[in-house]
């Protein structure tokens, strides 16, 4: 379980998290939503350690601000907003998501060949392993890094908004995968979204943040009911068979 | 339609291998003294009748050829880890002051100390760690962001040049002695000041490449590398060090050699990706190459004055400048 309590972040004088309490459950898609600087990015960097803090975050008792960055990083993944376009092909780029596990002398075992493999082929990005990042699609390219964070095989997978380059039928490829990772592949999944309706979609749990404090932190059902989403973002709710729609 | 098989890393690498081997043979062959094959032997061998080829093979163009492949494996992995660290690809060793450094502690040395001239080259390995520390301390006040790291390096360069600069203008005796320094060379190499340089080139390029797969996520940018658990600021403070002593180690016995920390990761990568590990190792022969070659130039061209290797890499790497701009602002 992930847990935060009293985490301030401040940058200068000004506070852009305050007072921030949350419980998040294992083997669960919690999705994180807020309107744009409502804090949501940097309380995911909180956990990578990439952010100075104050207060504690812990997960399954460790304390993240005490472990060394090798250990933190065998149990949280990050996927940021930004990617670059690194010189590098789709699977130097996966190899990476090893470098937690590798030796003092950076050595690739069959363990750490065996984890890129089945990332690359869980994406679906085996055709593209020998092309360079900067010669695919910006949705190819959020794959490619998808994959070097399942390489990293962490219990917790951040992600900030996932599907930012992505078409449609990508994002809902990817909004599928998200879902399994919770389910058949026991992962916590903590994402950062935009796309109301998809969050809604693969949430079981739903974060809302409004000017850097949680106003509103429970389950999918009680986010729909208690119209939330509708009073933050000043949107309308659209119900159409077993799909929820926000416009 | 004739099929064209890619060549493997090693088999290119195997190739590079073989044109160092070969270049090596032409700086042993040619020169102002032209020695065929038997000659060549016989003064390896050190054969009765072949005295004389001994003598220019053993004092003259050994140790020149193994300050050409040291100047050219320091000079190219400090080159690489500038780049990596700083994510800029026109970083060189010129760049985060080292050169500049390493030329201010040289002239303090012929201005202060005019009879201690055999102490130049540790003066200048000296002036590179201290320009390279107040790199460091600048950055440790600011942030160790690449922008942060160049900026500070230009301003450290731009002060240190300011001194020599002074020192020359005031004593024309120092300017000439600096002169051949400043523009570097490998004709007054004596074997034993490359032992302990060869040592530390050795020691830094085995650390990097020791270190390689996490100086590799430095390109994912420090948010991405930070989740992936490398210590950022630990890194690129470390790879800083090592590439200073690279350089350094350098400046102590060739002088201040322009270019190839630029050129050299260049070709490289373009030949093999950016993976830092096989980068190092093969710039470390295809800089070994390009300096014994443009040695090798700088003593054929006007013979028997010799060209010094640093104008001759200048001519090869102020157009490579220009092509990297060019080619920058094309993509951009």
């Amino acid at each position: 379980m992930l847990e935060i309590k009293n985490l301030c972040v401040s940058s200068g004088k000004r506070e852009i998290l305050r007072n921030i309490n949350l419980e998040i459950k294992p083997h669960t898609v919690t999705v994180i939503l807020g309107k744009n600087a409502a804090g949501k990015s940097t309380l995911i960097s909180c956990l990578t350690g990439e952010r100075k803090y104050r207060g504690t975050v812990s997960f399954f008792g460790k304390n993240l601000a005490m472990l060394p960055p090798r250990e933190r990083a065998s149990l949280i993944a990050l996927l940021p907003q930004y990617l670059p376009k690194a010189d590098l092909t789709v699977e130097e780029l996966v190899r990476l998501g090893r470098t937690p596990y590798l030796d003092f002398a950076g050595r690739f075992c069959r363990e750490d060949k065996l984890q890129v493999e089945k990332a690359i082929s869980q994406v679906g990005i085996a055709h593209l392993k020998d092309r360079s990042l900067s010669r695919i699609s910006g949705g190819e390219r959020q794959k490619a890094y998808l994959a070097m964070i399942l390489a990293q095989n962490t219990r917790l997978i951040a992600l900030d908004e996932p599907s930012a380059y992505m078409d449609p039928a990508f994002s809902a490829e990817l909004y599928t995968m998200i879902s399994e990772l919770a389910v058949k592949k026991k992962k916590t999944v903590l994402a950062v979204m935009h796309d109301l309706t998809a969050a809604m979609e693969i949430a079981d749990n739903v974060i809302v943040i409004d000017g850097g404090e949680v106003i509103f932190a429970s389950d999918k059902k009680t986010a729909r009911d208690s119209g939330i989403i509708e009073k933050t973002f000043g949107v309308k709710r659209y119900d159409a068979e077993e799909m929820t729609f926000y416009r | 339609m004739k099929n064209r098989q890619k060549l493997t890393d090693t088999e290119k690498t195997v190739i590079i291998t073989a044109v160092l081997l070969l270049s090596v043979m032409a700086a042993l062959v040619f020169g102002s003294v032209q020695m065929d094959l038997t000659s060549l032997i016989g003064g390896i061998m050190k054969r009765d009748g072949f005295e004389a080829e001994s003598v220019i093979l053993y004092s003259l163009r050994l140790p020149r050829i193994a300050a050409g492949l040291l100047a050219g494996a320091g000079l190219s992995a400090s080159g690489v880890l500038l780049q990596a660290v700083t994510g800029n690809a026109l970083a060189s060793p010129g760049i985060i002051g080292v050169n500049s450094g390493a030329g201010f502690a040289v002239i303090m040395l012929l201005a202060f100390f005019p009879f201690a001239t055999g102490f130049m080259p540790f003066a200048a390995f000296f002036g590179a760690f201290i320009a390279t520390m107040l790199i460091l301390f600048l950055c440790s006040k600011i942030s160790f962001s690449s922008s942060s790291v160049i900026l500070s390096g230009v301003a450290v360069s731009a002060l240190l040049n300011a001194g020599i600069s002074f020192i020359s203008y005031a004593d024309n005796d120092i300017l000439s002695l600096y002169s051949y320094f400043s523009v570097g060379g490998l004709s007054q190499i004596f074997p034993e000041r490359l032992v302990i340089p060869a040592v530390i080139i050795a020691f830094c390029v085995a650390l990097t490449v020791l270190f390689a797969p996490k100086i590799d996520t430095l390109c994912l940018g420090d948010s991405i590398a930070l989740s992936l658990g490398v210590n950022v600021k630990l890194l690129r403070f470390c790879c800083l060090v090592l590439a200073s002593a690279l350089a350094g180690a350098v400046v102590s016995f060739a002088g201040l050699l322009g270019f190839v920390g630029l050129v050299v990761p260049h070709i490289t990568r373009r030949i093999f990706g950016t993976a830092i590990r096989r980068l190092t190792f093969n710039c470390v022969l295809v800089g070994g190459i390009l300096v014994v070659l443009s040695d090798l130039c700088g003593r054929m061209l006007l013979s028997p004055t010799e060209v010094p290797v640093g104008i001759v890499m200048a001519f090869i790497g102020a157009p490579f400048l220009f092509y990297l701009l060019l080619r920058g602002k094309k993509n951009a």
